[in-house]
């Protein structure tokens, strides 16, 4: 068995669905729109609160590529191309039944499974890439060349470590119920789920430090950085005034290495129509 | 020795208390073009899924040409199991690629490979067109087209002409045919249709409720010691077909436009006098040649 092989098969496939070319096209305007935005902003004269935007919108190149990926993370943002294509990857072609002609030839299960994962990997680095490409080199022209690019750099490679979380779970889950629709619809409800549930523990953590609470709860309620919410956008921690912080990388990490097993063991047993 | 190209031991599969397979044993010898027959629902594909390792099962014993590992034993096999699937927004030749891939074959092999396999199921004309756009027949035939990239030993098709019009069927089954007479491939077929796999198998299985009903080499089982079948003709058949159902000895088999075709252990002499007793002149009796579905009624009735 060459994966290397298996990971091109899946590429192939992956890349000339409609859905991942949009997705492409999706990044690329992203990429392009927000240095464009944050021009139009700075030079637009308009006041906000009394006081002019330019006070409130910076103009660095690398901010606008921290925005373009602030807003890709949107649970309608290119994060969903990812939840849709990772859906289509598995539970589609169980219910397609393409998947079996696949497992008819001599590879093992979870080689197919890690060719997936690397397939929507790529994509992902390849939307990532496209997206800072194309707006550093419009923010660079637009803006200027200042800022903590570093930063925003190591940010766009930890956005990929958090997506690969996100494709870990649409895995899991089309294995488990075998539909792209039910996949995606499971999907938006465990995030949403996960949202208030994260809402919640703020809300309730700050709360109960202003009443007589036990430590254990008051500790408890201050995990909200291990929900996926949270973890999914650890990549942000590596940013000044961020949030999030190690704890959350950990988490997505665990989060991802826990639904990569859940998928292999349900895999290894699976009944294929 | 050369290894068995299939051997399958003690074979059980159970979907709760219900055994769709049951101890199912089977031998295909190199060079076999093996018919697996059965009923609707006899537990044909079953069996087949958990010969490719598709499905587990909960006993028994597959070993392919001395491989027991599913992974192992797919190794140099193609399989067509129900209707194929494919990719529908890719070409023929790009679902054939992705599956090359798949199967080990890269670069320059696998495109020579792809364009024999399309050459030889004759559709290398249209291997370029998305797949969305083939007919059944098409979609069948790039299913053997995908199931012989890299040369396999052995081929298994589940029902390959199934939905096919008259001239679909026989395209694949001249295809079949060719293929273990020209490529010298081992087949193993399951199929309802008992004339295709007369026409094309050298040896056969029969399947009902799981159970092996019946094996054999096709000559064999055609010439078996069973009873010899008439075709009887009377200008009542309503008197002939209600003394036929009442006869303990004559068994009816099947009632078609030119007569009644019947079962007994009788002479031809004998069965006339017999019906002529009974009240009923025959305008025409005459002893058949045994079919494969004459073997097949007698396995599962």
């Amino acid at each position: 068995m060459k994966l290397h092989l298996l990971v091109m098969a899946e590429f192939l496939k992956l890349f000339s669905r409609i859905s991942a070319k949009l997705g492409l096209l999706a990044s690329l305007a992203l990429g392009l729109a927000m240095p464009l935005l944050a021009l139009l902003l700075v030079n637009s004269g308009l006041t906000v609160n009394g006081a002019e935007a330019q006070n409130y919108f910076s103009s660095t190149p690398n901010d606008a590529l921290v925005n373009a990926l602030y807003v890709r993370s949107f649970p309608v943002g290119i994060r969903a191309f990812l939840v849709i294509l990772g859906a289509q990857a598995v539970a589609g072609e169980l219910a397609s039944r393409t998947l079996r002609e696949d497992l008819l030839r001599p590879v093992p299960r979870w080689a197919v499974v890690v060719a997936k994962l690397a397939a929507l990997l790529m994509w992902d680095a390849v939307s990532l890439g496209v997206m800072f490409g194309a707006g550093a080199l419009i923010g660079v022209v637009a803006l200027g060349t200042d800022g903590a690019w570093m930063a925003t750099i190591l940010a766009y490679f930890l956005a990929l470590v958090c997506d690969a979380g996100i494709i870990a779970i649409v895995l899991a889950t089309g294995v488990a119920t075998r539909s792209t629709v039910a996949t995606i619809a499971a999907l938006i409800v465990f995030f949403v789920l996960d949202k208030m549930l994260g809402w919640a523990m703020v809300i309730a953590s700050t709360a109960a430090m202003m009443f007589t609470t036990s430590e254990v709860v008051v500790r408890l309620l201050n995990q909200w950085p291990l929900l996926p919410s949270a973890a999914f956008a650890s990549w942000a921690f590596v940013l000044p005034d961020a949030t999030v912080n190690w704890v959350s990388v950990w988490s997505a990490l665990l989060i991802t290495a826990s639904s990569l097993l859940f998928t292999l063991l349900w895999i290894r047993r699976m009944e294929v129509p | 020795m050369e290894a068995a190209a299939l051997e399958v031991r003690q074979l059980t599969r159970s979907y709760g208390s219900r055994k769709a397979v049951d101890a199912l044993d089977l031998t295909v010898q190199v060079g076999d073009v093996y018919g697996f027959l059965g009923p609707n629902g006899a537990g044909k594909t079953t069996a087949m899924r958990c010969i490719l390792g598709l499905i587990p099962y909960d006993a028994g014993d597959v070993v392919m040409f001395g491989e027991t590992d599913p992974v192992e034993r797919r190794r140099g096999v193609g399989a067509v199991v129900e209707t194929p699937a494919f990719h529908g927004w890719m070409s023929g030749i790009d679902n054939l690629k992705q599956a090359a891939w798949y199967g080990g074959l890269a670069g320059r092999t696998a495109d020579d490979e792809i364009a024999r396999v399309l050459d030889r199921v004759g559709l290398t004309e249209r291997g370029k067109d998305s797949t969305r756009g083939y007919s059944l027949g098409m979609k069948q035939r790039l299913g053997i087209a995908r199931a012989l990239l890299g040369k396999p030993r052995m081929l298994f098709l589940d029902e390959p002409t199934n939905g096919l019009d008259p001239a679909g069927m026989k395209e694949v089954r001249d295809l079949v045919r060719s293929l273990a007479i020209h490529d010298r491939i081992t087949v193993f077929i399951s199929s309802h249709l008992l004339a295709e796999v007369q026409s094309i198998c050298n040896r056969v299985a029969i399947l009902q409720h799981g159970k092996l009903r019946a094996e054999g080499q096709v000559a064999d089982l055609l010439a078996s010691t069973g009873d010899p079948v008439y075709l009887v003709q009377a200008d009542d058949s309503a008197a002939l077909k209600a003394l036929v159902e009442a006869s303990e000895i004559v068994r009816l088999l099947t009632e078609e436009n030119v007569g009644m075709r019947v079962q007994t252990a009788l002479s031809g002499g004998e069965l006339n006098a017999l019906l002529h007793a009974g009240g009923v002149s025959l305008s025409g009796l005459a002893r058949e040649q045994r079919s494969l579905e004459d073997v097949f009624m007698e396995a599962v009735q």
